[in-house]
């Protein structure tokens, strides 16, 4: 394996660099954390340049060091401590959402209105059980069994929690559109058993 | 063999999987059926595609990015 010169390492790394960012915004909360996690992203992929090759794919070698380095960040207590999903609940509050939104004429909701930093504040708003399996899933391109190979919990595990925390996503931002005016406001409140809130986490 | 029936709600518990691309061909296919003849799963897992596009099409700030940029190739340089 050819050894990357300095400047094929920018070359080939420094344009990926905005997906990285997102990729790292969806894992930590804080735009400061997130800015910090891409740095030591790419000091950590600089110091193991000799390891990457040229044209094999510099982004998802990127999103793995970042996902190694927030997860060795943080305690794996965190992964594997069950957070008590109810996925018959789930799977309801689901239903109840979209039936929801059919109600009221929001079915295209997320083709109509750009939520932008909404979504990273309803992001934050979740878990952390649930955001980073929604990153590595939804922001990383990992599948079930990456996901769940890299936070050594079951593949079942990372699906009802990408599960959850879709859900919960969903609501916020139909709320976010609500309260902003972008649609026509709920003839009535939803149920509360729909709301990110109504079930504490047991972490 | 015809394939059983399946009711709403195993639909709605393995919709992400199916949008995921996590099913079988034998399970996919069950599910694509029932999503061809039931207006309601349809109309929900089409709802749950549309927002699933929506997160990955979010893109981050441009002016973020390039002075984070500079911040990173200043601490590249300083490992040189």
């Amino acid at each position: 394996m050819s050894k990357l010169s300095d400047a094929d390492f920018e070359r080939e790394t420094l344009d990926c660099l905005g997906d990285v960012l997102r990729f790292a915004k969806s894992l930590a909360r804080g735009t400061s954390d997130a800015e910090d996690l891409v740095q030591e992203t790419y000091l950590r992929a600089y110091r193991a340049r000799d390891t990457f090759q040229a044209g094999s794919g510099a982004r998802q070698w990127l999103f793995t060091i970042c996902r190694n380095v927030f997860l060795r960040s943080r305690d794996r207590e965190r992964w594997v401590t069950a957070v008590g999903d109810d996925a018959e609940l789930e799977v309801l509050a689901s239903v109840g959402l979209h039936a929801a939104t059919s109600r009221e004429g929001l079915e295209n909701v997320f083709d109509r209105v750009d939520f932008g930093p909404a979504l990273e504040r309803a992001m934050d708003a979740l878990a952390e059980p649930y955001r980073v399996a929604f990153a590595l899933v939804d922001v990383g391109g990992h599948s079930y069994a990456d996901a769940a190979t890299a936070l050594g919990i079951p593949v079942g595990t990372v699906r009802s929690r990408l599960f959850r925390a879709r859900r919960e996503l969903q609501f916020s931002l139909v709320e976010f559109a609500r309260d902003a005016g972008l649609v026509p406001a709920a003839p009535e409140a939803a149920p509360r058993s729909l709301s990110p809130t109504h079930r504490k986490e047991t972490v | 063999m015809p394939t059983p029936a399946l009711d709403c709600l195993s639909v709605v518990r393995e919709l992400w999987d199916y949008l995921d691309g996590e099913l079988d061909a034998e399970r996919w296919e069950v599910i694509r059926a029932h999503l061809a003849s039931c207006t309601g799963c349809h109309d929900h897992v089409e709802f749950c595609r549309s927002f699933l596009t929506h997160v990955s099409a979010t893109p981050v700030d441009e002016a973020e990015v390039s002075a984070l940029r500079e911040r990173v190739v200043v601490a590249l340089r300083s490992e040189l």
